[in-house]
């Protein structure tokens, strides 16, 4: 069965997070602390999101000096309407699921 | 204030990130600077290398983006990212497997099992492989595959079958029958999962006729029709061999069983397999990622409290564990197997402790047979090779034989069929040594 883009459950999280703020720029860590993924599922679901366009990413310069910069993200206006589409249909079960823990 | 475990988890943590940029390409390289930039920001050296590991699965999760074909998500073969991939779930499909096998067999008490191990560990390597294989080349590696696993039954047999004296057809079955019905167990299993699907070449008419109908049936029956099915079709050709090698050992239902659990355990395992629709690798480095963070985080409590006496982070503690209430199956899955290991290691140590217990109590009744021959030559002036005359009793099970018995001297021998050692042997005064003891008055066994 042919199944929709950026459908998985870890990929809805990541949305339903960036729904929450959605114009504001987020760090790859605090989205993994949110969302529970590890950094080996989280970036390749926001390389793959970027691909499609559906989430911009800024480099920040970090505030200490001698360290490296930041990687940030946030939704585009395409991004932001797919997501809440795909929210809409994902299934009830998981909806539950994202709304209930605040992820 | 930093202890040496956290200098060294914050350097393991940026070796590894090094590590990780050396070995993306550089389209996904900024990705790499990204959990770099991040890690860089994170207060707590475990949480760094935590996360530095949890970036592991990077490696093949951006090397072979999915791409859209058809309106379906695909994976792209191809590169040595997706043979890593498929190398690890050959890996722990035999993992997997090895342990249940392992489980059913030390259930069984299978002594013929511990010597056959490795080679059967083997074989479902091949089976597995095989099976995993499936997906993609069909019914000649199926075949393929099961005539090795025959192959090294086989040889399993022969070099252990025989080495144990018993040389049955019984055994030569077993181990061809075991390793065969938990293979085609797995293959049934993997067969209509949505790896398997998306991955079977359609444009192979016979092929897409075998899924089709594996799909069909599959869904058709349910879960516990299928595992029912599955043991019911290895235990019936195996009662077949049974039959035409006149019933040595196999009749056992104990053997019967055994295969029966195995195909069914082989199923069930493929069909878990099979609804992964994600790399169960990744699910391990997760699990393992997990077991390190707290493994880390008992270390340097452990480490302030010997340093300064009390326990710190109790804090720390408890965000795991909030973080994580319940395990997954691939973690208990990952905990079975390594519990299988360790019993793998643990049960031919002691596989003999019964056989020990019983040489015990064979030379304590020998230490009591001379307590009984010295008060015998106490009363009548000379040994006895009479054992009823003699006020002994003997362990149940043991033989007692007393080979000489002169005035000067008598020697005797005990053996049990259980025991390990087998026989012990014990003699005094003028009389010939009784093999195998060689020192007058000390117990020799062998």
């Amino acid at each position: 069965m042919p199944r929709q883009p950026n459908s998985s459950p870890q990929t809805l999280r990541v949305l339903a997070l960036l729904l929450e703020s959605p114009r504001e720029w987020h760090y790859g860590y605090g989205i993994s602390r949110h969302t529970g993924l590890a950094a080996g599922t989280l970036y390749p679901i926001l390389a793959r999101l970027a691909d499609q366009g559906w989430v911009e990413t800024k480099w920040v310069d970090s505030p200490e000096p001698g360290r490296p910069p930041r990687h940030t993200y946030r939704l585009t206006g395409e991004g932001l309407r797919s997501a809440r589409a795909q929210l809409a249909t994902a299934p009830r079960a998981l909806q539950l699921r994202l709304s209930s823990t605040g992820r | 204030m930093l202890t040496p475990l956290d200098r060294l988890a914050g350097n393991v943590a940026r070796r590894l990130v090094l590590w990780l940029a050396s070995r993306v390409d550089e389209a996904n390289r900024v990705w790499v600077d990204a959990l770099l930039g991040d890690l860089d920001a994170i207060e707590d050296a475990g949480e760094q290398l935590t996360w530095a590991i949890g970036g592991i699965p990077m490696l093949w999760r951006l090397g072979d983006r999915r791409t859209m074909r058809g309106g379906a998500y695909q994976w792209k073969p191809g590169g040595w990212n997706w043979a890593v991939r498929e190398l690890a779930l050959d890996a722990t499909a035999l993992a997997v497997w090895w342990c249940a096998l392992t489980f059913v067999n030390a259930s069984l008490g299978n002594p013929i099992f511990w010597r056959g191990q490795a080679l059967v560990g083997i074989a479902c390597l091949i089976g597995a492989a095989a099976a995993h294989r499936l997906h993609r080349v069909g019914a000649a590696t199926i075949l393929a595959g099961y005539f090795a696993c025959v192959l090294i039954g086989a040889s399993a047999w022969l070099a252990f079958g025989v080495e144990v004296g018993r040389q049955s057809f019984g055994h030569f079955s077993y181990h061809i029958a075991m390793p065969t019905a938990g293979f085609l167990g797995v293959a049934f299993g993997l067969a209509d999962s949505p790896r398997a699907r998306a991955m079977w070449p359609k444009e192979q008419p016979a092929v897409a006729r075998i899924q089709d109908w594996l799909s069909r049936a599959r869904r058709r029956m349910g879960m516990p029709t299928q595992l029912l099915a599955a043991g019911l079709a290895f235990a019936i050709p195996l009662l077949f061999m049974a039959f035409v090698s006149g019933w040595p050992h196999l009749g056992s239902a104990a053997q019967l069983l055994a295969v029966f659990a195995t195909a069914s355990l082989g199923t069930a395992i493929g069909a878990l397999m099979g609804s992964c629709d994600d790399d169960l690798l990744g699910y391990c480095v997760d699990a393992s990622r997990v077991a390190f963070d707290k493994a880390f985080k008992v270390g340097r409590s452990l480490m302030w409290m010997a340093r300064r006496g009390t326990l710190r982070s109790r804090r720390a503690h408890s965000a795991v564990a909030a973080r994580r209430s319940g395990f997954t199956l691939i973690e208990l899955l990952i905990v079975v197997v390594i519990i299988g290991i360790l019993a793998m290691i643990a049960i031919p140590r002691f596989a003999d402790t019964k056989g020990k217990a019983y040489a015990a109590s064979i030379k304590s009744d020998l230490r009591n047979l001379a307590i009984a021959e010295d008060a015998y030559l106490f009363d009548h002036e000379s040994y006895t090779g009479n054992l009823s005359s003699l006020t002994c009793q003997t362990s149940p099970g043991v033989v007692i034989m007393i080979t000489n018995a002169t005035a000067s001297g008598w020697s005797a021998t005990a053996t049990h069929p259980q025991s390990y050692p087998f026989t012990c042997a014990y003699f005094v005064g003028n009389v010939p040594a009784q093999a195998p003891a060689t020192i007058e008055g000390i117990i020799g066994c062998q």
